[in-house]
């Protein structure tokens, strides 16, 4: 597989950020949302609605599911532009359009790119069984009767069973997220407190071994994050860019049932059959290679653990920690609240729970507002100047990882 | 805004498979209560779901249909405790799992046992009980009974 061009870590950066947020007391459907966070990012970046020459969104949210959303979007906004595309690369999307916002940068079609995605699936519908009918396989997966989480306790199933991980483990991830959540005032487990390992294995099944504890929750009610990236040149004069030092995208597979059947692939995964190797790793190693930087140069990590032993995955995945050993790096604290190698800070997927699609915005938001010293829950305590930020799509099908920095390179 | 009577059909009773024309003799053969799969001429390897072109080697060729023995083992397992809708609720918890079988491929699939007695690598056989839909399905193999 080619590998891309190192100088494209050097091209681009965020120089505007906005994030907008609904509730049950204050409802706001998803074109409300995105609308609110691009004009809060228009604001901060210093340009106006007329210089965006590309619009990316992801797919369509779930409270809105008319094809061609980025289009109905640019309507709303009337905001003619050159191009505009939905980024299908599921809940990866918003972190796969910072790649694709730069490459248009590098290319000279556009010098200023909007990247916006926003839901508000808890006001709107009822997401559990339209979760599986979406996600799992209508011919193979759907007809059985399974959840989200239940497709994802595959790999819960075989994680545990590969390197001898426990279910007090997997609490104790869940633990960690929320001593972060109960800090952010969006936070959709906020309103709990801090939890312990017994509370978590207290918790009933969900789909075994997950608990409900170890699962993200819907909500907060809506969420919208909205980033203008244009040229490293014009980012200098800017207020608070965010500089794109490298971005890898990697997708695998759509169902689960077309993953555990894939016996050769070009992307390393490790010896197949398995999936306790995700796409994140390929993802992860091009990110890197452009970046000119290795694991140990990140200073604060935003993951897309929408449940315990995904967090797990994801850290090895993403090089903070061999295969099988993720729990070493949760046992020591790093990444905790005062901890030297802060995750997850807004409490993650699980914490903070998951809005729709717009997920991974909310993630990327919180990744450039840590990065900025601006988070509106808790500061990570070491002022991190180097960040990844890593968002899942999918069964466990599509990967896209972020490295954002403070200083140009 | 999108309506949700979109999903009326997955939430008011069982879900038939979306069948692709690939799978139409997959199907067929569920109907009959055996269970396919496909194999590639070329590379000989096992494929599944059904493709017309052999995705695991350069040959470009037509796979063709083979009857599985039915026989395989747990891979992995998850007991669901929270049902996706109405439908789903009477029938939990029952298990869904990923099986391997002994021609080397993998079916998603319901296995039906006792919860406490799930566990990966145990031994499972095919069947096709009477139900709405149908669909093959695995027990859990007796290991002490009399073969």
């Amino acid at each position: 597989m080619k590998t891309p061009d190192r100088s494209l870590g050097r091209v681009a950066a965020i120089i505007g950020m906005g994030d907008s947020y609904a509730d049950k007391q204050d409802v706001k459907d998803p074109l409300q949302l995105a609308t609110e966070a691009s004009w809060a990012a228009f604001k901060d970046a210093g340009i106006r609605k007329d210089d965006i020459d590309i619009l990316l969104t992801g797919r369509s949210p779930w409270a809105d599911r008319r094809p061609q959303w980025n289009n109905i979007f640019a309507s709303h906004m009337q905001m003619p532009v050159r191009m505009t595309t939905e980024i299908t690369f599921h809940g990866a999307g918003v972190n796969a359009m910072i790649g694709q916002a730069a490459l248009a940068i590098a290319a000279g079609v556009a010098d200023y790119v909007l990247c916006v995605q926003s839901d508000a699936v808890e006001l709107f519908i009822d997401a559990t069984a339209v979760g599986a009918a979406t996600d799992a396989c209508p011919q193979f997966e759907f007809p059985y009767g399974p959840t989200i989480p239940t497709i994802y306790a595959q790999l819960a199933c075989r994680y545990m069973h590969e390197f001898g991980v426990t279910e007090e483990d997997f609490a104790e991830v869940a633990v960690q997220r929320q001593e972060w959540a109960v800090h952010h005032p969006k936070a959709a487990k906020r309103r709990h407190g801090l939890i312990t390992v017994d509370d978590v294995m207290r918790s009933p099944y969900i789909s075994s071994p997950l608990r409900r504890w170890m699962c993200a929750t819907w909500g907060p009610g809506g969420t919208a994050g909205a980033f203008v990236i244009t040229s490293v040149e014009r980012a200098k004069q800017a207020r608070r860019p965010i500089y794109i030092h490298g971005f890898g995208t990697c997708t695998t597979h759509e169902y689960l049932c077309e993953r555990i059947n894939l016996r050769k692939c070009r992307i390393p995964l490790g010896p197949l059959p398995a999936i306790t190797t995700t796409g994140a790793a390929h993802a992860a190693r091009e990110a890197y290679a452009m970046a000119d930087m290795t694991p140990a140069d990140m200073q604060i990590g935003a993951l897309a653990g929408n449940f315990s032993h995904t967090v797990l995955v994801q850290l090895e995945d993403l090089g903070f920690a061999p295969k099988g050993r993720a729990m070493d790096l949760v046992r020591s604290g790093r990444m905790r609240p005062g901890g030297d190698f802060p995750v997850d800070t807004n409490g993650g997927w699980m914490g903070f729970g998951q809005p729709g699609i717009s997920v991974a915005a909310d993630s990327l938001v919180e990744t450039v507002r840590q990065l900025r010293g601006d988070p509106l829950g808790l500061k990570a305590g070491n002022s991190p100047k180097r960040a990844m930020a890593y968002s899942a799509g999918g069964m466990l099908a599509c990967h896209s990882a972020v490295i954002l920095g403070t200083e140009a390179q | 805004m999108w309506e949700q009577g979109e999903f009326a059909d997955y939430t008011e009773s069982f879900p038939n498979p979306r069948v692709t024309q690939d799978a139409l003799p997959y199907w067929a053969a569920v109907k009959e209560g055996r269970l396919l799969f496909q194999r590639c001429p070329a590379c000989r390897g096992a494929i599944f779901p059904p493709r017309s072109i052999c995705p695991m080697c350069e040959a470009g060729a037509t796979p063709t249909w083979e009857e599985s023995k039915g026989a395989g083992s747990i891979y992995s397992y998850s007991v669901v405790h929270r049902p996706p809708s109405a439908v789903w609720r009477a029938r939990s918890p029952y298990t869904i799992g990923l099986v391997r079988l002994d021609e080397d491929w993998f079916l998603f699939t319901e296995i039906e046992g006792r919860p406490e007695d799930m566990a990966v690598d145990k031994r499972v056989q095919l069947a096709f009980p009477e139900r709405e839909v149908a669909l093959p399905v695995f027990r859990l193999v007796d290991e002490g009974a009399p073969r």
